[in-house]
């Protein structure tokens, strides 16, 4: 390969392409983590021992060093993009015209929302990775209880509303950037825009409603 | 004058040159008719700061008739003014009513340096053509038009891409102040016909490495670049210009 096709790779297409890429990798593991989050609700036991055969599983450290990988891929180059762009208008301009539609606001607002969901996720794995610690034993097998954790973690309201306000946030993000990959890796075209733009709508929808019956389920089950 | 002119009252940004910081300055515009075009109203701002002994606003214009991409201001925060698809020449005064403010301010890109008032320099774009948006092989003269192996909707799509003049307003009105649409649309136009496909490969890899240097910003995809077009070029060619670009990067083995 030469140097030439080295430097491309950081050139201002490629910048997307990276972000992109790295963002549909996430979007997939949103559903693959859906997935295993609605055991809670089908059964406890369940859910626990999903979540036992994860963690006890030394595959677990290649899994997490991808998904890192992945983010720090995602967090790096969204950065690079936009400090450029800052820099590309030094002056800005007086008055501007604001289009006031979801997707455009999704759009301008992707730094904001992408940094609060950054803070989000490290308050979300140090809560739960490294939260409380309970155990549980099922036919003599002893593992750890993240059921209870769940419910007593959901049980305080203000941890619902914060969960909830996330999920908000991160369906705004992926709603534009679910369409946004596809027009970056080039795949889009005008018979197909329609499509991506229904397909990015319909994935933000399903994963904000989806990710928002968990609190809201463990919460009505500690009032009960 | 008849009775439906107006009174405008203008907040332009004034600046001496280049190197010199610059700064808004107000003007009432009274006698606007609703017929006159958007530099009309200034020429006619102008002819009386003449009259007056001041210094004239400094503008781009040259057809008129919006086939020419010279003239562009961002009028009241759109590039163009509020009319779909017009440039600014071609903006009429019938946008506006009596008594409106407008603020006029230059295309503000750092690759386009403010030359004086709201004329800009846009050499920066003339550069990306340079660096790959033409053809070098002759094609001879116009073949027998019924032998062209182009397809009508092929055709079609080249020359919407072709309808792009330069003018800047897509990297004007983006917030990153980039010039995707511009590039996305010359190297659509060329890569969509068979006399484009000599340089094809280097072409996408050699503008964008252009404008990359130039100091433009990147494409999000938020689209504003599209609606600012007054050509109508859609953000589809920014897609399109993303698949040259990798083919271009991933296949070119020269």
């Amino acid at each position: 390969m030469s140097l030439s096709v080295i430097k491309a790779f950081r050139s201002s297409i490629f910048k997307k392409i990276w972000v992109a890429l790295s963002g549909m990798f996430l979007c997939i593991f949103l559903l693959g983590h859906l997935a295993g989050n609605s055991m809670m609700i089908i059964n406890p036991e369940m859910f626990n021992r999903y979540a036992h055969t994860l963690i006890s599983n030394p595959f677990i450290y290649f899994a997490e060093a991808v998904i890192v990988f992945f983010f720090f891929l995602h967090i790096f180059w969204a950065i690079k993009t936009n400090v450029e762009n800052w820099r590309a208008r030094p002056i800005s301009y007086h008055k501007r015209a604001t289009k006031w539609d979801l997707q455009s606001l999704a759009s301008a607002t992707m730094p904001y929302t992408g940094a609060l969901l950054l803070v989000f996720i490290v308050k979300h794995i140090i809560d739960f990775k490294y939260g409380p610690y309970y155990t549980i034993s099922y036919e003599g097998v002893q593992m750890r209880n993240l059921y209870q954790l769940l419910l007593e973690y959901f049980g305080n309201i203000h941890n619902v509303i914060a969960y909830v306000i996330a999920m908000t946030l991160l369906s705004i993000h992926v709603l534009h950037g679910v369409w946004s990959a596809f027009q970056s890796i080039g795949i889009n075209r005008s018979t197909l825009n329609t499509t991506f733009r229904r397909f990015s709508y319909l994935f933000s929808v399903i994963i904000v409603i989806s990710y928002i019956t968990f609190p809201v389920w463990c919460y009505i089950q500690g009032v009960k | 004058m008849s009775s439906n002119t107006m009174t405008l009252y203008l907040q332009v940004w004034r600046q001496k040159n280049s190197n010199e910081a610059g700064a808004f300055s107000n003007y009432e515009v009274a006698n606007v008719s609703p017929d006159m075009s958007f530099l009309e109203m200034l020429d006619m701002l102008n002819e009386d700061l003449a009259r007056q002994g001041l210094d004239p606003i400094q503008y781009d214009h040259d057809c008129r008739e919006g086939i020419c991409g010279a003239c562009g201001v961002v009028i009241n925060g759109e590039p163009h003014g509020p009319g779909k698809q017009t440039t600014t020449c071609e903006l009429h005064m019938r946008n506006f009513k009596n008594g409106d403010a407008i603020v006029i301010e230059p295309w503000r890109v750092k690759a386009f340096a403010v030359l004086k008032d709201l004329a800009v320099d846009r050499s920066a774009y003339d550069k990306i053509i340079q660096a790959g948006g033409f053809i070098k092989v002759n094609y001879g003269n116009a073949p027998e038009a019924n032998s062209l192996p182009v397809g009508k909707d092929v055709a079609d799509l080249a020359m919407d891409m072709a309808a792009c003049i330069g003018c800047g307003a897509c990297a004007a009105a983006c917030k990153n102040a980039s010039a995707m649409l511009f590039a996305a649309a010359k190297i659509s136009h060329l890569a969509l016909l068979p006399q484009g496909q000599v340089e094809r490969k280097k072409r996408a890899a050699n503008m964008i490495k252009a404008m990359d240097e130039l100091g433009f910003g990147n494409c999000t995809n938020q689209g504003l670049c599209e609606d600012a077009c007054p050509k109508g070029i859609n953000i589809n060619a920014i897609a399109r210009l993303n698949r040259e670009y990798l083919d271009s990067i991933l296949t070119c083995n020269f």
